[in-house]
């Protein structure tokens, strides 16, 4: 209906919309502690504060979320209960603090340290002598979450009508920035990447700005949902990267050329031994990649039971030499057929890889 | 010399005359006595005629000759009087003579399963079709007969270019067979066999008739088969055509029709009292049997659903309600274009025969309506139908860590979770930052300095890389590098064949199948040719390059010397030249080298078991 009245056309050009940051932190105490020498954590949230200000300083209807990827859990640094908030805000020790500074940008300081150190109090050691990573699929399911809550209008009246129905009026633009500083994520490969496509399926690009630590996941996560991956060779000057790389929203990155890294690893790990592959099998339930068929070709991610007798003896040691004696020993494999080999790296397009 | 049908045709442009015995189909020529062409039935796999419409009438014999090539053999029917019946006798006696041959030998290979060979001349054929296929419907989509289907492939190589490139590379220069290549294609064939088998309908054949005024004379083309659809879809045409042509000159009736204010009034435009008039061809004009005369599609059974019979009964025009607007007697010439239009479209559409109607199931087609009526979203929520995906706990089977795993565990290992805790509690449970006083901690002075700068380099590098491939890809870059056209093409055909080659190889090497040894050899000794050949287009482009930069120094020096203007360096400077190459064909060269490094580890690995059982 709204594309009969004339006014669509009018209406088009101006794509002024706010945009909506939410930043995930990883707060694995570990990896701060091994960085204290470079980027002291002080710094990095100084930073990342004023890379926040930033972002709210464009405009007055810009919004921000900070999410902690903490070591067992993943929560809300701002915006918080109103608890939390309470205690963050009127807890600041001096009201007449920094009296000239944008009212925005100080409640969103004090709020993200306030919580922070709620978030590390709480922490307990016996907590962390077992658990060494971050959660970042949770994380990223928050961020998904408040985005889709944030985003989506419902104004209650007649857009709210169109929005429930329709399903997509987007009010806002979003994204989401990664500020990641420890290493793999494996053990959280399927909601990971679940969180991934569900971004690349709403248009959310992820940026990863990888201060410490290797992770193959989270390229992927950046390049499939056309974010900014950047893996920080100088992690001191982290505001630096952040006002330069990460500034642009999705509205004028349309404009510019992306600073993002381009030599992504899409190749695929194995689930069993975690082996870079260059052929493998896929269950052709939950997608697992395996380096060689499960044993009893069962799927070990979904236990699925996998019919592989159509496979015959591929992947099997390589006949190379015409031998007749050998032939009883290539029988014993009886292999797959819902398994599907990717020839990958035997199928390169012919771009040049500069 | 029981000979059942007989005919004069020409073959090969010779004329002679055709004959068909017993088991056999034999063509002598006009001034011989014996026989010069002899197909066995036996070999003929195919057989094609042309359409009923056509002027030109032709029989395409297809034989498979020693080794299974089908060769196929035009026979072009040259009788003035009879052509058209001596072909239609052949053809149903070679047709029945095949089908006995079939018949009664039993081994039937899957080739020849053109099965009983029906004419298909329905009304569609008429139009776009030059030669109606005799061969029944092949509907068999199947891997084996798509891959034994010559013709097929044939005529696909013949519509890719890219492919026909491939395939002479490939397989006609090279190690890969016929059946290996089309192996891998067979989505392809299938696409290729469907889409050939679809058949173009019948089209408004007086909008595409344009007459084109030259030297003050109307001249215009017109084939055999556009007068034959004319006629099928306008009987008012055949009918003016039948009482007048006798007595007028057949070329002189189109060339008036296509004037006259009939054709126009066909057509759908609109008469302007400035048209010609035509004391012969106006006298049709106010005929409207044009609407009657045509033919009906019989439609048996409506469904009472859509039935809209009834409606006729209470339609107001026919009750003398203003059926005209304007209240004005309508003049019959001026008949709206729409509704010329919609009676042409009609007439379409009840000249295709229907195909997607099942005659048995028209007792359902009142239950289907009403089906498709419901509101569905009125009903409630369908059960769902899902399969539960149990996804377990993927710790444990990452438990074999490996080494990134072990690297992080050592390097927090160290690290004492109270120190840990208590660093992180203290820097954060101060008060408040000050943001700016924070970020100079830490390092301060000249280093940070440096490091800014360092980090900004890093950026504006990433950006610079981005860049190239945001220009290459979208086309403002030249994709060729700078290379000559002829060493570009030779380059993407060295990497489809290279990948042609390797996709062969993998899947020989994989299947752990014995009996591929021998192509495993054949396609590595390919491989191995692929970067001899990499290394040659590399070289002539260096060639070319030294030839082009020559040829522009030199014109620049006679620029130089006619006008005196020193020639800038750029233009000078040549791209492309190996480099450019290499470049390209990097991850080629990159794949071909990771073939040969895996067959080499597998052969001896092999040498090395017959050697320990033989020891």
């Amino acid at each position: 209906m709204d594309t009969v009245d004339a006014s669509a056309h009018y209406s088009q050009s101006i794509d002024e919309k706010p945009s909506l940051l939410v930043l995930i932190l990883d707060t694995n105490p570990y990896a701060w502690s091994t960085l204290s020498a470079t980027l002291p954590l002080d710094r990095a949230l100084a930073s990342i504060l004023i890379f926040l200000n930033a972002h709210m300083a464009f405009s007055h209807a810009n919004r921000v979320a900070v999410i902690a990827s903490h070591t067992k859990s993943a929560r809300f640094l701002y915006p918080t209960t109103t608890t939390t908030a309470a205690a963050g805000g009127s807890g600041g020790e001096d009201p007449f603090r920094d009296a000239n500074k944008y009212r925005q940008f100080r409640i969103i300081e004090d709020q993200v340290q306030a919580s922070f150190a709620e978030l590390m109090r709480q922490t307990t050691t016996e907590e962390l002598v077992d658990s060494k990573e971050t959660m970042m699929a949770g994380a990223l399911g928050l961020a998904l979450g408040y985005i889709n809550r944030l985003v989506r209008v419902d104004d209650g009246g007649i857009g709210g009508g169109i929005g429930g129905g329709g399903g997509e009026v987007i009010s806002m633009n979003a994204r989401i920035l990664v500020v990641s500083v420890s290493g793999d994520l494996a053990e959280q490969y399927v909601p990971v990447m679940n969180s991934i496509f569900a971004a690349q399926r709403k248009k959310i690009p992820i940026d990863i700005c990888k201060v410490a630590g290797e992770t193959v996941f989270l390229q992927q996560a950046s390049d499939t949902t056309r974010g900014i991956y950047m893996q920080l060779e100088h992690p001191e000057s982290l505001l630096q990267y952040l006002m330069m790389s990460f500034i642009p929203d999705t509205a004028t990155r349309r404009h510019l050329v992306p600073p993002t890294q381009i030599n992504v690893d899409f190749r695929a790990a194995c689930f069993c031994h975690k082996n870079v592959v260059d052929i493998g099998f896929v269950c052709s339930i939950c997608l697992s990649i395996f380096c060689t068929p499960p044993e009893g070709a069962i799927c070990t991610t979904c236990n699925t039971k996998l019919d592989i007798s159509a496979l015959g003896n591929f992947g099997g040691s390589p006949a190379v030499v015409s031998t007749k004696k050998k032939r009883t020993k290539k029988l014993k494999q009886s292999k797959a057929t819902s398994f599907s080999n990717e020839a990958s790296a035997t199928s390169t397009p012919g771009t040049p890889a500069s | 010399m029981a000979s059942v049908a007989k005919g004069s045709a020409s073959y090969k442009k010779k004329d002679g005359s055709l004959l068909l015995e017993k088991d056999s189909v034999t063509w002598t020529p006009a001034n011989a006595e014996a026989p010069s062409l002899k197909i066995p039935v036996s070999t003929i796999t195919n057989l094609q005629a042309t359409p009923a419409t056509v002027a030109k009438v032709m029989i395409k014999v297809f034989a498979t000759k020693e080794g299974g090539a089908t060769e196929p053999y035009v026979f072009t029917f040259t009788s003035a009087s009879s052509a058209r019946m001596e072909a239609d006798v052949m053809k149903e006696a070679l047709t029945t003579a095949i089908q006995t041959f079939k018949t009664n030998s039993s081994a039937a290979t899957p080739s020849a399963s053109a099965g009983p060979t029906t004419i298909a001349t329905s009304s569609a054929a008429a139009s776009g079709a030059t030669a109606a296929k005799l061969a029944g419907k092949l509907t068999d989509w199947s891997k084996t007969r798509l891959e034994t289907d010559l013709e097929l492939q044939k005529s696909l190589l013949k519509a890719d270019q890219e492919l026909s490139t491939t395939f002479s590379e490939a397989v006609l220069s090279g190690a890969v067979t016929a059946d290996q290549f089309w192996s891998t294609r067979t989505h392809l064939l299938r696409a290729h066999a469907i889409e050939r088998e679809q058949k173009r309908g019948p089209y408004n054949v007086l909008a595409t008739i344009k007459p084109k005024t030259v030297d003050n004379v109307v001249r215009m083309s017109l084939s055999r088969e556009a007068i034959h659809d004319i006629f099928d879809q306008h009987p008012l045409v055949k009918m003016v055509y039948d009482d007048n042509v006798p007595k007028l000159p057949e070329e002189e009736f189109w060339s008036r029709f296509f004037l006259s204010r009939l054709f126009k009034k066909l057509k759908g435009d609109k008469l302007l009292p400035t048209d010609n008039t035509d004391p012969i061809l106006d006298r049709y004009l106010g005929r409207d049997d044009e609407e009657n005369s045509r033919k009906r599609r019989k439609i048996e059974h409506v469904p009472r659903t859509m039935d809209i019979e009834g409606n006729e009964q209470n339609l107001s025009q026919k009750k003398g309600n203003a059926p005209d607007l304007t209240m004005r007697p309508t003049r019959a010439e001026n008949v709206p274009i729409i509704k010329t239009l919609n009676s042409l479209s009609l007439k379409l559409v009840d000249l295709v025969a229907p195909t997607d109607t099942d005659p048995n199931q028209v007792d359902d087609q009142d239950e289907r309506y009403i089906n498709e009526q419901r509101l569905v979203d009125l009903h409630g929520d369908p059960e769902e139908e899902r399969i539960i995906l149990n996804i377990r706990d993927q710790r444990q089977f990452f438990s074999a860590s490996s080494n990134a795993d072990q690297a992080r565990k050592e390097l927090y290992s160290n690290l004492k979770p109270e120190t840990v805790l208590q660093e992180i509690q203290k820097t954060l449970g101060e008060s408040n930052l000050n943001l700016l006083t924070a970020l100079s901690s830490g390092k301060t002075g000249k280093e940070s300095k440096a490091q800014l700068s360092k980090a900004t380099t890093q950026i504006v590098a990433a950006v610079k890389d981005r860049r190239e491939q945001v220009l290459s890809s979208s086309g403002l870059k030249h994709k060729s590098g700078g290379l000559p056209a002829n060493v570009f093409n030779s380059v993407t055909l060295v990497h489809a064949t290279t990948n042609e080659f390797l996709r062969h190889f993998w899947l020989a090497f994989l299947s752990g199948d014995e009996k591929r040894a021998g192509d495993i050899t054949k396609l590595v000794n390919s491989l191995k040719n692929s970067k001899e050949r990499i290394a040659s287009i590399a070289k002539t482009a260096d060639e070319e390059r030294e030839l082009e930069r020559a040829r522009r120094k030199k014109e620049a020096q006679e620029e130089y010397k006619r006008t005196g203007v020193k020639p800038k360096r750029k233009t000078t400077e040549v791209g492309g030249g190996s480099k450019v190459v290499e470049e390209l064909l990097a991850p080629t060269i990159v794949a071909v080298d990771k073939a040969l490094g895996k067959y080499q580890a597998a052969l001896g690995k092999a040498d090395k078991g017959s050697k320990t059982a033989a020891g």
